[in-house]
């Protein structure tokens, strides 16, 4: 197998689960900051 | 009310459930491309090896053309004053993010390609070029949707400049034939209906399309959901914010 065909491969499949894995994070992030309980403690907090 | 909120639950739930099949079958076609491509279909007589490349690279371009896409149908409706609605910008501004991971992807897979086949990383082909604007563009948008201000007078600039920026992509697609250029026509040709690949590459091809496509629906929708939480986010702090200033004047009188 070609190096860069490997390279081609790894650089699609890694991008795209580091960006999918990035938007669950956030995405968790957000969720926990809105609940009730953990307004006062992250009031400075920045939104995204 | 109550039936009421229970409707909007029962929805919610629905379509995460839809998302999360389209998740999945995103997951299991990428996989399968991947599989096929590099394991089962056959070497190309020119090309050698190097084909394999050919069931990524088409399809990251395809997706970015189709989330530019969505972003100005969305723009669009955007700045039509009788489909006014900020789900609509926010819906531009996931699918123009997710188009900017698939333009770099299209460029750095291209790369890769023009490496072995041409002999440089890169060259200031009008396709190329193009691309490049394209990608550069995008990210100015979504630096422009940073940019501080009242929600409504960002999305009205993000709509216009979604617009503006729209127009590199038919450039873009025409490049290979409006300018003599290194890349080769288009694999999949639209205007003429050519298929410049057949059999277990055809199809392999074709998988890829449409597993990446779902891959693009899954991560639009959950950047989507991401933006409206942070609206929420920032909707409750201002009003949080109001109610602490309005306490603080109370407390003087």
């Amino acid at each position: 197998m070609s190096p860069y065909v490997e390279a081609g491969y790894l650089v699609v499949l890694v991008s795209l689960s580091s960006y999918a894995i990035s938007l669950f994070a956030r995405e968790r992030a957000a969720r926990r900051r809105l609940r009730p309980g953990n307004r006062s403690e992250d009031s400075g907090m920045k939104s995204e | 009310m109550i039936s009421g909120h229970m409707t909007t639950s029962s929805r919610r739930m629905a379509s995460s459930r839809l998302l999360n099949v389209v998740g999945i079958l995103a997951l299991v076609g990428v996989a399968f491309t991947v599989w096929l491509g590099l394991w089962i279909t056959p070497n190309a007589e020119y090309f050698g090896n190097l084909v394999r490349l050919l069931y990524i690279h088409p399809p990251m371009a395809w997706v970015a053309f189709i989330a530019y896409g969505m972003a100005f149908l969305s723009s669009l409706l955007y700045l039509w004053p009788r489909t006014r609605d900020l789900r609509l910008d926010r819906l531009a501004g996931a699918s123009a993010e997710v188009g900017v991971v698939f333009t770099g992807l299209t460029l750095a897979t291209g790369s890769i390609w023009g490496r072995p086949t041409w002999g440089v990383w890169w060259t200031w082909d009008p396709l190329l070029t193009a691309t490049a604007l394209l990608f550069v563009l995008y990210l100015g948008y979504l630096a422009l949707r940073r940019v501080p201000g009242e929600r409504e007078t960002v999305a009205r600039r993000s709509a216009i400049a979604a617009l503006v920026a729209f127009v590199d992509v038919p450039i873009v697609y025409f490049s290979v034939s409006w300018w003599r250029s290194l890349h080769q026509p288009p694999t999949v040709d639209l205007s003429g209906r050519h298929l410049y690949v057949h059999g277990s590459m055809a199809w392999t091809l074709l998988l890829g399309f449409v597993s990446f496509t779902l891959a693009y629906v899954w991560l639009t929708a959950r950047r989507y959901r991401l933006a409206a939480l942070s609206d929420r986010e920032a909707e409750e702090g201002l009003s949080r914010a109001i109610d602490e200033r309005r306490a603080e004047a109370e407390s003087f009188v």
